[in-house]
């Protein structure tokens, strides 16, 4: 009977492992294996050449690579703090009994359903030279002329950086607030009768609580904001000067655009290794914490 | 248990029995598949009018993106593949080479008469053009050109800027007169893009650059040059002033934008401006007239390539032909204001009523030049943008810029 069971149990997770295993197990070995081969669409009739780690080789002393990893980490990590601390104001906001509650709760998903690559459009004018922002400045005395924001390295940084966190805080702060709505009232309750006040309720139950939901809310943010991709291309294309480049950005136009697979396998698995070593610092906390 | 993945397996097998039976093959007409531009009633109506002509061929129209980029993916990805889903395509005029040396593209000389032949204008037919052979039938063309404001040109008694000497001196003239802040001499695209390469590359070639690779396939990309290209376009942003100093912010619609408020005496644009500029909401309608760049202009526009992969090649350059001809190339002009690829639309005896502006644009196409017939120039490009870009936004001196560039296409091509 228990074997039955067993056997059962493994006819129907096939299906979902199938399909793992189908688009993305196979795809993953298959760069990873591409990644050791000069290989060029340009050079289609040549075929593959093995060279080993030559193309890691190039990676590390690729300057551009290194501008496009360091922006790619910078980028991640100010969006996802920002996230998660205006994410869980919100969901601490949400979690307040007004009326209405509903069609807030539904409102501020609104951001995070649309395309990434129409909210990069929408910013892309908002920031423009004759956009919303600088038209709203020009109304003050002091401005004489509009300001170039995506014609700047740090502004337009900062540009992408506010349409990502706009984009994305929704999604922090609804997984936050289940966390929050499991957490039983009664701790709060006690506490008061304790004495205990409201920010030490926060850091001393809240927090405690949510924290599982929390990390993994950071995780799913973090592996997604360093792929990010479509909100900057549609915003900068990457510009001025590269400077707005990701990983992601500069992986894909390498093994579609320039046709250079080998190279582009490459950067793809360097971001891969990246993402998997913050997962495993995230999975074993989680599980630290658990125990 | 068992009837569930019985059924399951019923299932499948049912799957796999519809979808190996369009793969068999019975007799009748031969089914050819086109990845066409995603102008849908526009390819659909021409495609229905070449089935009338030709029974014995069924065309499968199957939508590109629409972004330029993800078009070139699409594309790429099945010819990589070696599919033979895809028998005839439209492409990017800065692409044959890719697909020209990775030998996916069959050269069309076979199907074209020298009448036909002689029929395209010259430079739009040399974008698919490798070692004499013809790989593509051009049915859209563009180019880069220069744009002017024909009402205060003659207000100054000046003529149309042969170089850009003569543009940064006739500006600066045109700005002291009007004496209107808002007022800027030259415009371009300047954020980072393919246009802003396009752009960089009529400057290094009017400052003398030759072509990227030369016949015997050399690259032969003059990095001097694009050093004084790009103080060129440095020092008209901010030394001469006659830019915006936030030009690198520039994108299609703003610069647009701001050419139909009247802000702009000269610009770079591509054909499609012409409408824009001279349409009803723009305020200088009527005098912004267009001109060829100073010696060359980048040429752009689509042609029809046949995959060397496809089973039904004859059938696919017939199409190719029909697609590119001129009743196609009329009802093109007429549904979605594609510009024809023909000399016979821009002869003042035979450009059709109506479409009497085409007249200009001659000028303009006829000093197209190709961007680079080199496999490698979409990754060469990118590395111009970004160069540029720095430059234009005062990131990088134009000689660190053009050490990175150089650094950068070695890379590439290394």
């Amino acid at each position: 009977m228990k074997r039955r069971k067993e056997v059962r149990g493994y006819l129907l997770l096939a299906p979902a492992a199938l399909l793992i295993c189908v688009l993305i197990l196979i795809p993953t070995i298959e760069t990873i294996y591409c990644s050791f081969f000069n290989y060029r669409t340009q050079m289609a009739a040549l075929g593959m050449k093995f060279i080993g780690l030559e193309n890691y080789v190039k990676v590390f002393s690729d300057s551009f690579f290194w501008d496009t990893f360091w922006w790619t980490i910078v980028f991640t990590a100010v969006t996802v703090a920002l996230e998660l601390v205006i994410g869980m104001l919100l969901a601490l906001l949400m979690t307040k009994k007004i009326p209405g509650q509903g069609l807030i709760r539904a409102v501020v998903l609104v951001p995070w359903a649309m395309p990434a690559i129409v909210a990069g459009i929408i910013w892309s004018q908002i920031f423009a030279y004759n956009g919303f922002i600088n038209n709203l400045l020009s109304a003050l005395p002091f401005v004489q002329e509009n300001y170039p924001w995506l014609g700047n390295e740090s502004s337009a940084k900062v540009a992408v950086m506010i349409a990502d966190i706009w984009k994305n805080t929704p999604y922090m702060s609804l997984l936050l607030l289940s966390g929050l709505l499991t957490i039983n009232k009664e701790y709060y309750e006690a506490a008061t009768i304790d004495g205990a006040g409201r920010w030490r309720q926060f850091w001393s139950i809240t927090v405690p609580l949510v924290r599982p939901t929390m990390m993994v809310t950071i995780l799913f943010r973090i592996i997604s904001a360093m792929r990010v991709y479509d909100l900057i291309v549609a915003m900068t294309n990457g510009g001025p000067g590269g400077s707005t480049t990701t990983v992601s950005m500069y992986a894909i136009s390498t093994y579609f655009t320039y046709g250079n697979i080998g190279y582009g396998s490459a950067l793809s698995v360097m971001l891969l290794l990246v993402s998997v070593v913050i997962s495993l610092f995230f999975v074993d906390s989680l599980k630290s914490r658990v125990r | 248990m068992r009837k569930a993945i019985l059924v399951i397996m019923i299932m499948l097998a049912a799957c796999s029995v519809f979808a190996g039976g369009s793969s068999e093959k019975k007799d009748g007409p031969v089914t050819i598949t086109y990845y066409g531009r995603p102008d849908v009633e526009l390819e659909r109506e021409i495609i229905a009018s070449f089935e009338a002509e030709n029974p014995g061929i069924k065309v499968n129209y199957v939508e590109l993106p629409s972004s330029s980029n993800d078009r070139l993916k699409t594309i790429q990805t099945v010819l990589q593949s070696q599919g033979t889903e895809m028998d005839v395509f439209a492409g990017d005029a800065c692409w044959p080479a890719i697909f020209i040396s990775a030998g996916w593209v069959e050269p069309l000389d076979d199907y074209i008469t020298p009448e036909v032949r002689g029929g395209y204008i010259d430079t739009m037919l040399s974008a698919y053009t490798v070692n004499g052979r013809t790989y593509g039938l051009p049915f859209m063309a563009d180019v880069c050109a220069l744009y002017y404001r024909d009402d205060l040109l003659s207000k100054y008694g000046l003529t149309v800027p042969q170089t850009y000497d003569e543009i940064l001196e006739y500006s600066k003239i045109i700005m002291e007169g009007e004496a209107d802040p808002n007022l800027y001499g030259w415009g371009y695209i300047g954020v980072q893009n393919e246009t802003l390469a396009c752009c960089f590359l009529s400057i290094y070639w009017a400052l003398g650059g030759p072509d990227m690779v030369n016949e015997d396939g050399e690259f032969t990309f003059d990095y001097g040059i694009a050093e004084k290209a790009l103080e060129l376009m440095r020092s008209y942003s901010f030394g001469e002033g006659i830019s915006p100093a936030a030009i690198g912010s520039f994108d299609t619609t703003t610069l647009r934008n701001n050419v139909m408020a009247g802000n702009i005496v000269f610009d770079t644009d591509w054909l499609s401006g012409y409408a824009k500029y001279n349409g009803d909401s723009s305020s200088v309608k009527g005098s912004m007239k267009i001109a060829a760049l100073p010696t060359n202009g980048a040429i752009g526009g689509w042609g029809l390539m046949v995959s060397a992969y496809s089973e039904h090649k004859e059938a696919a350059a017939k199409f190719a032909l029909y697609r590119s001809s001129y009743e196609s190339q009329m009802k093109a002009l007429e549904m979605v204001d594609q510009v024809p690829t023909l000399n016979v639309f821009y002869d003042p005896e035979t450009v059709p009523a109506g479409y009497e502006y085409l007249v200009d644009f001659l000028a303009p196409l006829s000093v197209a030049r190709p961007r680079g017939i080199t496999p490698f120039y979409a990754a060469i490009s990118s590395r111009i943008q970004i160069e540029a870009s720095a430059v234009i936004c005062d990131m990088k001196t134009p000689a660190e810029a053009v050490k990175d560039l150089e650094a950068g296409i070695n890379s590439v091509i290394g």
